[in-house]
């Protein structure tokens, strides 16, 4: 069980992440001062530190310092955009940023991104049926691999990284292509279709009218 | 043009000029006034010379033409101060010495009682001649008198030939001393151009040094008034600007906060299948954060508001108002278990109600938030001479730390963030505070001790100017 930590000032905040979090199967703890996280990673061990720069009690920048020297890979969460403060914090050595507002779906694919990179996550992805090799970028069912295109195999991995959750259209499209979503392009609709053939999901790739697509996962 | 140059230029021509012309007046003037004295004095000469003969001849018996020649040679002979003479008739000369030429228009232009004479210049030389006539017998006779007067130009060239001399050394002599003082006059201008130079390049410190006791001086002067004014300006508009940057990054965040909240509970209800407790909760949290933006949005018109109109201010009574506000905030009072006590002096002074109540209702509002578990607030009001009012409020609240105390009216300062946010403030309420008190042309002050309390100064003195 990946353990993550929740270091963020603002109740509201760190609730939102720790209800997402929870639902993708992390376990997590909220603490709300800056002191406290520092007492708190000294005696738990953790998979991950999810820090607000901006705490009070202690500088997030100094936090950040602590758990890089614990090795504990951290992302930090910031409300200012500016160019230095983002540098500044990945030069002390954080893996990665996320500047608020953020959509948390943004939140658990670099959250996903860090935890491969330190190998906490397994390498191999097993989903209704499908083993997909992430280090290799293969999918295989029933050992025969399926060849997809690098779309396709992103796509794959978006619905993999977030089962029983309705992703929009826009999501998708932000997701996997970049950019900003035009509404009234068919290219997600297109891909989905194709790789729901592939591979094989037709009965779990779920349409939801209006909305997007859902893969639905039995827990 | 240098000014320098300019002015050495001006010096030197008006010396030369003035010595030149001056002094070639005075030459021509003297050369004409000794032409004029050889002239008449030759005149009285020849006038002499011409009746001596007009005697003899008419005293003579024999009234001939010949004997008045032979006079004059006799004359002439003995020494006259003439250098040619000559006299002659319609037929020709009866005597005549040295190369005397009779002048057609002289010998039309003289008669018995006037005498004719002209200048001449012949061989290098200048004469005078002077010619009459007169009656001798039966014939008209002409007398011709030429005297030399090349002395007289002689002179008058040597004086011009000194003189152009002495004219180039004076041209001289004045160009290197008008150039000498042209420099030394245009010194402070150089030295101000020199300093004004240096701070357009970026020295803002430097001043001008000039004391000549004149208007360079005053020039200067200003000048350094005008430095001095101009860079307070630059500060002061860095500051605001500095100030305006601040208010920006807090607004932002502030903004920025909530709205993460509010879209991420949204999102989380509309792409997962949550149990009703959990959906309750997301919505909860909406719905506490959207009043949040709102309260924030509010507050933030007011301040913008109160910083652009101009409001009326009225003559109200201050210890009313106080009344009102207190009755505002009687069951927050009661809530926190907190007593008020007020100590107010009647009278009347210009003041803008809603504002003051406001202004009011936040101050003791601040006071509740720093009491925990129940205390006092007592307020004391009095009226100020020469108009106004002064309003102390004084807490046993938790106080506020003495580097803090200043910051406290900047917009969004709180002094302990996540306590204020739990009580709902957006870090507005002092911003706006002192506005309406700048608007009163009044004064805001806080004094605090942490742990034992905080006192605020609030005087209020009618409209701003």
């Amino acid at each position: 069980m990946i353990k993550i930590c929740i270091v963020e000032d603002e109740e509201p905040i760190a609730n939102l992440i720790r209800m997402s979090l929870t639902k993708y199967g992390y376990s997590c703890t909220c603490v709300y001062d800056g002191l406290e996280a520092a007492n708190l990673l000294e005696k738990e061990r953790f998979d991950l530190l999810l820090l607000d720069i901006m705490l009070p009690g202690a500088d997030g920048y100094e936090l950040l310092e602590y758990s890089k020297y614990l090795d504990i890979p951290t992302i930090f969460i910031t409300a200012k955009n500016a160019l230095e403060d983002r540098v500044k914090g990945l030069k002390m050595g954080a893996e990665d940023y996320i500047v608020k507002p953020f959509e948390i779906v943004e939140l658990l694919a670099r959250i996903e991104v860090v935890l491969r990179r330190f190998h906490k996550l397994g390498e191999k992805i097993e989903i209704c049926g499908l083993v997909i090799d992430t280090v290799s970028r293969t999918v295989f069912r029933n050992g025969n691999e399926i060849p997809l295109t690098n779309k396709e195999y992103e796509l794959l991995l978006l619905f993999a990284g977030n089962p029983n959750i309705a992703l929009y259209r826009e999501t998708i499209y932000e997701r996997v292509w970049g950019g900003e979503y035009d509404g009234t392009s068919r290219t997600v609709d297109l891909h989905v279709q194709r790789l729901r053939k592939k591979v094989g999901l037709e009965k779990e790739l779920q349409s939801i009218p209006k909305v997007g697509y859902r893969l639905g996962v039995k827990t | 043009m240098r000014f320098r140059t300019k002015l050495t230029i001006a010096m030197i021509l008006l010396t030369s000029v003035i010595y030149g012309v001056g002094g070639a007046a005075l030459i021509s003037l003297s050369f004409r006034g000794s032409l004029r004295l050889e002239q008449s004095q030759a005149m009285r000469s020849y006038r002499s010379m011409q009746s001596t003969l007009i005697l003899v001849n008419s005293v003579s018996e024999q009234n001939s033409e010949q004997d008045v020649a032979d006079i004059l040679k006799q004359m002439d002979e003995q020494g006259s101060d003439w250098d040619m003479l000559g006299l002659s008739d319609e037929k020709g000369y009866l005597y005549r010495s040295g190369d005397v030429k009779t002048d057609p228009e002289l010998k039309q232009n003289c008669s018995e009682t006037q005498c004719a004479f002209r200048v001449f210049e012949s061989s290098g030389g200048h004469f005078l001649q002077i010619t009459g006539c007169f009656n001798a017998g039966e014939s008209l006779l002409y007398l011709d008198a030429v005297r030399d007067i090349s002395n007289l130009y002689t002179l008058r060239n040597t004086q011009s030939r000194i003189y152009r001399i002495f004219f180039i050394i004076v041209t001289a002599l004045s160009a290197v001393i008008s150039f000498v003082t042209a420099h030394f006059l245009t010194m402070p201008l150089r030295h101000l151009s020199r300093v004004s130079k240096k701070i357009g390049e970026g020295d803002l410190t430097l001043r001008s040094d000039v004391h000549s006791g004149d208007e360079m001086e005053q020039l200067s002067d200003t000048f350094n008034v005008m430095a001095e004014n101009l860079v307070q300006k630059i500060q002061a508009l860095e500051d605001a600007m500095e100030q305006q940057e601040r208010f920006m990054g807090s607004f932002a965040h502030e903004l920025k906060t909530p709205m993460t909240s509010m879209i991420g509970y949204a999102d989380l209800m509309r792409s997962c299948d949550l149990p009703s407790s959990e959906r309750r909760e997301c919505a909860e949290y909406i719905f506490r954060e959207g009043r949040r933006l709102e309260r924030l949005s509010l507050k933030l018109l007011d301040l913008l508001v109160l910083k652009k109109q101009d409001f009326e201010l009225t003559e109200a009574s201050p210890a009313k108002l106080l009344d009102d506000a207190a009755r505002s905030v009687d069951a927050k009072l009661r809530q926190n278990n907190v007593i008020l006590t007020i100590q107010s002096q009647e009278g009347v002074c210009l003041l803008e109600t809603d504002l003051i109540k406001s202004l009011l209702i936040n101050l003791i509002d601040n006071s509740i938030k720093s009491m925990e578990h129940g205390g006092s607030i007592r307020i004391r009001q009095i009226m100020l001479s020469g108009g106004g009012c002064r309003i102390v409020i004084l807490d046993n609240g938790r106080g506020i730390p003495r580097d803090e105390l200043e910051k406290i009216t900047e917009a969004f300062y709180r002094v302990d963030k996540s306590r204020s946010r739990k009580q709902g403030g957006a870090g507005l309420g002092l911003a706006l505070c002192a506005e309406i008190v700048k608007l009163h042309n009044g004064k805001l002050d806080f004094f605090s001790e942490v742990g034992k309390g905080t006192l605020i100064n609030v005087e209020l003195r009618g409209k701003k100017e």
